[in-house]
């Protein structure tokens, strides 16, 4: 079985539409994707592509790694 | 502080709209349908085999019939809802959408292990029972069931994505 928890990534989608007081429709509709995507990554569910974050960090108006993160257990400290 | 920093919390938006909604309905009719009308479809090629007449064979075969019918009823409103210009926009919108075409392929793949998977059951049932019930391992009943487990495992599984 494939650990979906493995793919997920931490997000501040939530906090950055509230700053730019939108709706997950309205930043879907910017982006090009459907509300669903949109909650979906939110959720976390989603691991969107590179183009999709960085569209996504554009309407947002901050940057890809402030708009997702890794999970602590999962960043290399090496 | 804009008047937007000033709100308490975010904008917690889960409403889908009207579009969304009847998309997704037709979606499910579509789907439901087609794994209604191939399951059934699969039971009444049993019950052949296995010699069943009269009353069970007309159920299943009114079953599957009713599978269609819902089937072709999605298929018709999904016609009818990209008639309209929301409507259009919505599917066209969602034909471009990463989450859906990364979706549609899981799906497809699962539907093909699927089959795969029911292959190898149907081998290994073979080996168990072949002698005893060669008229359930001919090729009109197994046919139609491999089709039917790897239409179903597709469905199922896209449903399954596309809810969370």
């Amino acid at each position: 079985m494939k650990d979906h928890a493995a793919h997920r990534l931490e997000n501040k989608i939530k906090v950055f539409r509230a700053i730019h007081d939108l709706t997950q429709g309205e930043l879907a509709l910017r982006v090009g994707v459907t509300r669903k995507s949109v909650n979906s990554i939110e959720k976390g569910h989603f691991v969107p592509s590179t183009e999709l974050a960085l569209r996504m960090a554009a309407v947002l108006e901050c940057t890809v790694e402030e708009l997702f993160q890794l999970p602590a257990d999962r960043v290399d400290k090496s | 502080m804009t008047d937007a920093q000033q709100t308490p919390t975010p904008p917690e938006n889960t409403e889908s709209n009207d579009v969304e909604l009847l998309s997704e309905r037709n979606q499910r009719l579509i789907a439901f349908g087609a794994v209604l009308g191939i399951l059934m479809l699969v039971a009444q090629h049993v019950l052949i085999a296995t010699h069943f007449h009269g009353w069970v064979i007309v159920a299943a075969s009114t079953v599957s019939f009713i599978g269609w019918a819902l089937f072709l009823l999605g298929a018709y409103l999904n016609r009818r809802l990209k008639g309209t210009p929301e409507g259009r926009a919505f599917i066209e919108h969602a034909a471009h959408d990463e989450r859906i075409i990364h979706i549609r392929s899981q799906s497809f793949a699962f539907g093909f292990t699927a089959m795969m998977a029911f292959q190898v059951l149907l081998i290994v049932l073979d080996l168990v029972f072949g002698h005893l019930e060669s008229q359930l391992m001919s090729v009109p009943v197994i046919a139609p069931a491999t089709i039917a487990a790897g239409i179903t495992g597709a469905v199922l599984r896209f449903q399954f994505l596309s809810s969370r």
